[in-house]
């Protein structure tokens, strides 16, 4: 009997991706998750261990697919196989940058989801440009291509605005009465797109392919699975990378103050202050004002 | 970093799930490691920029003088960049210059 499996994002991952640490600590403490449902995956089986019928599963997902301002998947399916793909993709996506991460999806779920034969990622920007990641073969480059230019096709609908577009017969498919010429045209015959992540800067979108007309009738509780865990992990990703980034900026504006301190006999503030004014002046980033008095001051070292 | 676990209350039943986050434990502890990194920097480059300037050091040349006092007076290198922030004094260069 399929098991259930409800899987409850509320708003963490989906926005907290541009968030800072502090933000991520916060989402993270137990404060914000009592009374907050924030994550939950579960198997059928231990919702029926628990006492629970399937009349009530059913009344709790509809309870739990109702809660206003979260992303809610509830999953119908053999929940052993959901759970084994839960746990392969966990060790398959390991912490890295975010590009390899991007690889790391896109590689995954060629693997591990049935039926895809390629797989890659659209990232939307809200200028409109459109723009393929981590595609495993390049023809992915041509077919996402054709999607961006014809404004049409699963990739494109769910970078832009649905959470989730599933076709299983693209050439028949009436929502897309071109791009499914051209896939077919190019050996596609079926397609999902489906939202990885939704940042203030970009959005992005996995776009899973399959040469077999009929695939993917069946795999939407999986796909989301897929698509929520490896948005966790992007998510991370890019919030690393972040961190990083502000590490050495930090440091190269902090060595700045301290030279300038040292130079002209001024406290930090006013050494800051120096700096941010040269900056303002010259409309010239901080980092960038930093770079220069670090590179002019390029000691050759050891003069003692 | 703690566990993570998270329940809650629908309808009045509470269900709660130990979330499996093996995978993301790494990164959450990177995410934390980093955060105290990015919070810290400003100060460490700041003495760094001091002993640089003052020194004629270049800037792996001052982080290898200061960590080499961090070491020689067993203090952390964060504390020794602070102290050189507030006092614009070095530490004990005693033999940091070393080799």
């Amino acid at each position: 009997m399929p098991g259930l499996v409800v899987l409850i994002d509320a708003e963490t991952f989906g926005t907290g991706i541009e968030g800072s640490g502090r933000r991520l600590r916060r989402y993270d403490s137990r404060e914000a998750a009592t009374g907050c449902p924030h994550e939950i995956l579960t198997s059928g089986k231990d919702l029926m261990s628990s006492g629970r019928d399937s009349a009530t599963m059913a009344d709790l997902s509809k309870v739990v697919l109702g809660l206003p301002g979260r992303v809610v998947y509830g999953l119908h399916m053999n929940h052993e196989s959901l759970l084994d793909t839960a746990r392969q993709l966990r060790e398959r996506l390991t912490p890295g940058d975010l590009d390899e991460t991007l690889r790391q999806v896109t590689s995954a779920a060629v693997e591990l989801l049935p039926n895809v034969q390629y797989s890659s990622i659209t990232i939307f920007r809200p200028e409109g440009q459109l723009s393929t990641a981590a595609p495993t073969d390049p023809v992915l480059l041509d077919l996402d291509g054709e999607q961006y230019r014809l404004r049409e096709g699963p990739c494109f609908d769910a970078a832009t605005h649905t959470n989730q577009v599933i076709s299983s017969d693209l050439k028949a498919d009436a929502r897309f009465p071109q791009y499914g010429q051209v896939a077919a045209d190019m050996g596609i015959h079926a397609q999902i797109g489906v939202r990885l992540f939704d940042t203030p800067k970009s959005n992005g979108a996995l776009n899973l392919y399959s040469t077999q007309t009929g695939a993917f009738e069946d795999v939407e509780s999986l796909s989301a699975l897929f698509a929520h865990q490896a948005g966790m992990a992007i998510a991370y990703a890019h919030q690393i990378g972040t961190l990083h980034e502000a590490v050495q900026t930090r440091t190269m504006i902090g060595q700045a103050v301290g030279i300038v301190m040292e130079r002209y006999n001024l406290n930090d503030e006013r050494a800051f202050a120096f700096l941010k004014r040269l900056s303002s002046l010259r409309n010239v980033k901080l980092r960038l004002v930093a770079q220069e008095i670090i590179a002019a001051t390029d000691h050759e070292g050891g003069q003692h | 970093m703690r566990e993570l676990r998270f329940g809650a209350r629908v309808g009045g039943n509470k269900f709660g799930v130990e979330v499996d986050r093996r995978g993301l434990k790494d990164l959450e502890r990177q995410v934390e490691t980093l955060s105290v990194a990015v919070e810290r920097r400003t100060g460490i480059g700041m003495a760094l920029g001091i002993i640089m300037e003052r020194l004629h050091l270049n800037d792996d040349q001052a982080f290898a003088y200061l960590s080499r006092c961090s070491q020689a007076q067993n203090r952390k290198l964060y504390e020794l960049a602070l102290e050189v922030v507030e006092t614009s004094e070095l530490p004990d260069a005693g033999s940091a210059l070393g080799t």
